[in-house]
């Protein structure tokens, strides 16, 4: 419990600077710019040209299926996310 | 490990050649046959051993089952995304772009792994690299077949019997507690009483994969031999007219 008492480790909580509603307003605001219209629509086309780059004319399969992975995130993320609070 | 008479150690992997543990491997070893056979010496076909034989087919077979799973995954997800059950871009009302890209999505992994059996057409040259190719995508085809008959009855079985709106409601029921009330479970309820109709047109889509997993390395190889055949023969032509020019200033001088 000694790591607890470094003041370092309190000064990592977020809510020492701000309220938790603008901080959970803030998570909300990334939300809704990353995983939804332009942006996400812009970032998941890349991913999936850079999962093609890599993955099949590079050869760095690792990498393709990240991605992949990351193109898949900004396209269904806010789905999930959403489905979990219509189930709240 | 080998004992040299000399006492020297040599440590080796284990694995045979010819016995490939994955795609990279397998096309690893298909360029050193090309190049083998592309210089000049000719290795009879019996060279190929029955193990490797098996070993090219299973390391295709294991891709194509692989490669038709995710694909089944993500087929009732475009589906869905189509039919407006599943959200693409935080929009549950897709555009035209929208629906496009959940397709892409569906279709992107075997694009991708297939590509990689499509690059193989330029070493298609002489008979080892061939029976090796040839082994290669057998497997394939037979793991995209078996996949594809497996995921067909799959979803139907989801269809008909997971998903029937009595059996999934009595199932559903049994999951009732203070985390999963009542309320929460009509809402699974509902969405996946509409949603089940999505499993009958993945099914059949996933014939349109499983064509597209056989079709683009056959066709991918099929093309990639015959421009390797042309640039051999073109190299030919020339060395040929080369020949005839310098005999040709020799007989002058």
């Amino acid at each position: 419990m000694e790591l607890f008492a470094l003041p370092i480790v309190g000064k990592m909580n977020p809510l020492n600077y701000v309220a938790q509603g603008s901080y959970v307003e803030l998570w909300q605001y990334l939300f809704r710019t990353i995983l939804h219209g332009f942006w996400a629509r812009t970032i998941a086309a890349l991913s999936l040209v850079f999962a093609f780059w890599f993955g099949v004319y590079r050869r760095r399969v690792g990498l393709g299926i990240t991605f992949f992975i990351i193109c898949l995130i900004m396209a269904y993320g806010s789905g999930i996310f959403r489905a979990l609070f219509y189930l709240k | 490990m080998l004992d040299s008479p000399k006492n020297d150690v040599f440590i080796g992997t284990q694995s045979a050649p010819g016995a490939p543990k994955g795609l990279v491997d397998a096309i690893s070893e298909i360029q050193q046959y090309y190049v083998v056979e592309r210089t000049g010496s000719t290795i009879p076909e019996d060279f190929f051993t029955l193990g490797g034989k098996l070993a090219f087919f299973e390391v295709g077979f294991k891709g194509g089952f692989l490669c038709g799973l995710v694909s089944a995954l993500m087929t009732p997800i475009f589906i869905g995304v189509v039919e407006e059950h599943i959200p693409i871009f935080g929009s549950s009302e897709p555009s035209f772009y929208d629906n496009i890209f959940a397709f892409l999505i569906a279709v992107s992994f075997t694009l991708g792994y297939t590509s990689f059996y499509a690059t193989l057409g330029r070493y298609y040259l002489g008979e080892l690299a061939k029976a090796a190719v040839k082994n290669l995508v057998a497997g394939l085809v037979a793991g995209a077949i078996l996949k594809f008959v497996i995921v067909f009855i799959a979803y139907h079985f989801m269809y008909f019997i997971v998903f029937d709106p009595v059996t999934f409601g009595k199932w559903l029921l049994k999951f009732e507690c203070r985390l999963l009330p009542v309320t929460r479970l009509d809402k699974i309820y509902q969405f996946f009483g509409d949603f089940r109709h999505v499993f009958l047109t993945s099914a059949y889509f996933m014939a349109f994969t499983t064509i597209l997993t056989i079709a683009i390395p056959i066709i991918g190889i099929t093309l990639g031999a015959k421009r390797m055949l042309a640039q051999i023969n073109q190299e030919e032509k020339w060395k040929a007219k080369g020949k005839e020019e310098t005999s040709g200033v020799t007989e002058d001088d």
